[in-house]
């Protein structure tokens, strides 16, 4: 894939695979039990790819993928028993798929809240228990299992080697299947989920939709899986779908390397192909495999394929071009959106930047964000305690205060992180803590920052920040699958403001460096631009200057000042001093929970209160977070803690 | 009434093994935030081991069980070491890396066992007890079930003890925070985890010991009770002793009366049903104190 880029090259890479995939039979055998042998393989490889969904793009522990599979199974099973017309190959997928889908929604909607190893331990559990249930109800023919072979009037057809080539044809298509959603701004929500819930939801993303979303499009290919290996092996018994086949087909995947498309396809056809060859000596099975995925999971965590690209970054680091987040097949490519403006500025003052373009749809009525008596307690620990504040459009209000006075408390409730105990919170008149968490607030244009930058580090810096843009994309999740014109409308525009948001702040030779590998303060920068590149009314910025150079807090401040200029509300939290004197207009000084100052810069440095809060006159000497300089005002001693 | 009250009892000691399975995760994900998917095979380690030692090498019960003990949990530590210290160096969430490699250690062990023991089931070990026990009323109190009532009682106030009053109990907490934090009050964090693991696989052992007596075995009942074991914990709670108690007394009780009642056929679904139910009503367990989100 990485091999060829341009169209043609690529055309040629997937042709060369299938050409691997249909002449495979010519090494293994074309005998009717060898042929057998490797459908239940493509059936095991439609497996995984379902799964690598799930686990590799949105990062769930779905341990169960048999489940699905034998549900699937045993529905294809009876449809082609009991009704003559459902006994075709096409026919009874889609009884399987639709069984799986029903199965893969009710194990979500029922563990997706609690999450984490629930989820893997239930669906593991679920795997163990259908066999066993399918194993003891007669209509499921019990141990025995159901056979086709009893039924007069089935017939395969296709069978042996078409059948087989019609099954390769469907792994490629699942290919397909898996690239349309990992390249549509559905599969960046996935990324998005599995960087960090807490990120997703400051970007407008529901992470149990989302998750939901990405069971139902595993549910797919595993339910195609089923209706496969039934007509193929034209037999289904408990001990054909038994929870050993969930932990091979795991294995494949994580061996393959979870994420990406070709991964997964590898890594368990090895496995199925192990398997085959492992058969006659059965005890030493396990032995190969546990083994096996031990040593994947310590030495190799990204699989196969991340080991060869790792391989291929190291010896051709021009390979390692961009991954093609937005359609590559539609008209923009990466290559040419490139700017060539390699050399990075040096000077303090960074160029003046175009300003982004506002969220629309206000009606350019500019309400501000106002917080009025806002109260919040820990148990006994009163946090915040009837703070008022008014942020407006356009302008930038800075919250300073001592450790634990309770500023990021303060971010948290008007973000909706944690629920008022009283007071209001709203834009204009629209409530924002009566709202459900987080994601709504998001969606209302008020985007944050966080005092660790959250970031989906195995993304580019052009990826995070497009998973920012993407709040304003007008289509609909289905037709971002489907990759429709007004999808890859709502792509080009991202990845134009994403580009744009990035020159404002002089990352834009960046874009293609993986968002793990870059320094720590050029992460916060990175954070802070995803938040512009949502278009926000707001941005709530959580100590953006901790850890940034003397020359990047130079961008963080001109940075601000542009969002200012572009009519955003900025709240800013921060301990560094001299930046917030210098960028702010308004100061609210916390301490303990309640405002004890606010003004502009100058008078709030002056006040006495202040300036026993920052002396920390109370326990004279000890605790100093700043000085004062010789005419009496807060010095600026900047606390990076 | 007699066939509820020996449901019940039955579901007691059936409970206290889940409860125990429990309890081994428990004590590993307090030190390490990691869930052992082999635990349940350690338990079957404890089985199989008492089946060497009594029956094959006809050992003194007392010498058996410090073999069987202190075999398992060297496994358990050897597990720690190869296995889960690689994850605790590395941070962040989106990593399931030990997800996957516990699960491979889970497959090695039931391999291992299955090379040296066959495919053969194991029959229950005769106990010392035979099938004698107390009658109260009408139903029989077997003391190979209270035997295993009783450990379990004994394990879960041994545990009370060691997390509430002594320093490596809240040391081991401490790590499960903050792993550099604690190092840095000087906590050994190597050191803790390679403790929990070893207590850990402590409780598998003495559960597969204790079980022997009473129950079949063969090298793969290991995943049931690593799942059954995980059941327990989703309705009880995680992290907490108490909730291993509740979760496993409940599980095991709820499948002896479904067995009695209904059908024992369809036994694994009650777990099943148990979860879903807790999950609905009340996600984070019957015992699970609430963790303040920070962000």
């Amino acid at each position: 894939m990485l091999l060829c880029r341009t169209r043609p090259g690529r055309l040629l890479t997937i042709a060369l695979w299938l050409a691997v995939g249909v002449l495979f039979p010519l090494l293994w055998g074309t005998g009717v039990e060898r042929l057998g042998e490797l459908d239940y393989i493509l059936a095991l490889v439609m497996m995984g790819i379902g799964l690598n969904i799930v686990l590799g793009y949105a990062g769930q522990s779905f341990l169960g993928p048999s489940a699905l599979f034998a549900v699937g199974a045993y529905a294809a099973a009876l449809a082609a028993t009991h009704f003559t017309r459902m006994q075709s190959l096409w026919l009874m997928c889609l009884a399987s798929v639709v069984a799986a889908v029903v199965l893969a929604a009710l194990i979500a909607a029922l563990t997706l809240r609690v999450g984490g190893f629930y989820l893997g331990m239930v669906s593991l559990f679920v795997a163990l228990a259908v066999p066993v249930v399918a194993g003891q109800w007669s209509y499921t023919g019990g141990q025995s299992g159901l056979s086709l072979l009893t039924v007069l009037t089935f017939v395969q057809k296709p069978s042996g080697f078409a059948l087989y080539v019609v099954g390769v044809g469907i792994v490629a298509a699942l290919a397909g299947y898996c690239w349309v959603i990992r390249y549509s701004r559905l599969g960046r929500r996935f990324g998005s989920i599995m960087a960090s819930e807490d990120m997703a939801q400051s970007l407008g993303v529901s992470p149990y939709w989302t998750k939901l979303w990405s069971f139902l499009l595993a549910a797919i290919p595993i339910g195609i899986a089923g209706g496969f290996y039934v007509y193929s092996q034209q037999f289904i018994s408990p001990d054909s779908v038994s929870v050993q086949t969930s932990i091979y087909v795991i294995a494949g995947v994580v061996v393959g390397g979870a994420g990406t498309i070709l991964g997964p396809i590898i890594g368990v056809a090895s496995v199925g192909i192990a398997i085959e060859l492992l058969n006659s000596f059965n005890q030493y099975e396990g032995l190969v495999y546990g083994v096996v995925l031990i040593m994947v999971a310590i030495l190799m965590p990204t699989g196969i394929l991340g080991v060869y690209r790792d391989l291929l970054a190291r010896l051709r680091p021009s390979a390692m071009a961009p991954p093609p987040i937005v359609d590559i097949l539609g008209s923009v490519g990466i290559a040419e959106a490139e700017p060539a403006t390699p050399e990075a500025p040096v000077g303090p003052v960074p160029p003046v930047p175009a300003a982004p373009p506002t969220g629309s749809g206000d009606g350019g009525e500019r309400l501000p964000l106002v917080v009025t008596g806002a109260r919040r307690h820990f148990g006994g620990v009163v946090a915040v305690d009837g703070v008022d504040l008014v942020v407006e459009r356009g302008h930038i209000h800075a919250l300073v205060g001592p450790n634990g006075s309770g500023k990021t408390t303060l971010l948290n409730l008007i973000t909706g992180y944690y629920s008022l105990d009283g007071g209001t919170i709203g834009i204009g008149s629209k409530r924002l803590d009566t709202l459900r968490g987080t994601v709504p607030v998001a969606r209302l244009g008020v985007a944050r920052t966080f005092q660790t930058p959250k970031l989906n580090l195995f993304e580019t810096v052009l990826g995070n920040v497009v998973a920012g843009a993407d709040r304003t994309a007008a289509g609909t999740l289905i037709g971002s699958l489907l990759h429709t014109p007004r999808a890859r409308a709502d792509d080009r525009r991202a990845t134009g403001t994403s580009f744009a948001v990035l020159d404002d702040v002089g990352m834009v030779t960046n874009a293609f460096d993986m968002a793990g590998l870059i320094p720590h303060g050029t992460q916060r920068l990175l954070e802070i631009s995803r938040a512009i590149a949502a278009q926000p009314k707001f941005v709530l910025l959580d100590e953006p200057a901790a850890g940034l150079s003397p020359h990047e807090a130079e961008f963080l401040k001109e940075a601000v000042r542009t969002m200012a200029r572009a009519g955003l509300g900025v709240l800013i939290v921060e301990h560094n001093l001299p930046i917030v004197f210098d960028v702010a207009e308004v100061v609210t000084v916390l301490d303990e929970g309640r405002v004890i100052a606010r003004g502009t810069p100058e008078e709030v440095s002056r006040d006495p209160e202040v300036v026993r809060v920052y002396i920390g006159s109370r326990r004279a000497g000890t605790g100093a977070n700043g000085r004062l300089d010789e005419s009496g005002r807060v010095a600026l001693a900047g606390d990076s803690t | 009434m007699t066939l509820f009250w020996t449901a019940v009892v039955a579901g007691l000691a059936i409970g206290s093994i889940y409860g125990l399975v429990g309890v081994g995760y428990t004590v590993a994900f307090n030190a390490t935030r990691v869930f052992n998917l082999a635990q349940g095979d350690l338990v079957m380690l404890g089985v199989m081991g008492s089946y060497l030692t009594l029956v094959v090498w006809k050992l003194p019960w007392a010498v058996a069980m410090v073999a069987v003990l202190a075999s398992v949990a060297a496994v358990s530590a050897v597990e720690e070491k190869v296995v889960v210290r690689p994850f605790l160096k590395k941070s962040g969430a989106a990593s399931f890396g030990w997800f996957i490699a516990t699960l491979g250690f889970s497959a090695v062990i039931e391999a291992v066992v299955a090379i040296l023991f066959g495919h053969r089931s194991v029959v229950a070990i005769p106990s010392p007890f035979g099938l004698r026990g107390v009658h109260v009323g009408s139903v029989l109190l077997g003391y190979r079930q209270l035997l295993v009532i009783g450990t379990f009682a004994a394990v879960i106030l041994l545990l009370e003890v060691f997390y509430g009053k002594t320093w490596l109990g809240q040391a081991m907490r401490a790590t499960a925070e903050d792993r550099e934090a604690a190092g840095l009050r000087g906590i050994n964090p190597v050191s803790i985890s390679r403790t929990a693991f070893i207590m850990a696989g402590l409780a598998g052992a003495i559960a597969g010991f204790v079980i022997a007596p009473i129950t079949f075995s063969d090298p793969t009942i290991g995943l049931n009770f690593t799942l059954k074991g995980f059941l327990a914990l989703a309705i009880g709670g995680f992290g907490s002793i108490r909730g291993a108690v509740v979760g496993g007394l409940t599980l095991g009780v709820g499948e002896q009366l479904f067995d009695a009642y209904v059908s024992s056929n369809y036994e694994i679904l009650v777990g099943l049903v148990l979860v879903l139910v807790v999950l609905g009503l009340r996600p984070e367990g019957l015992f699970r104190s609430t963790v303040a989100r920070t962000v």
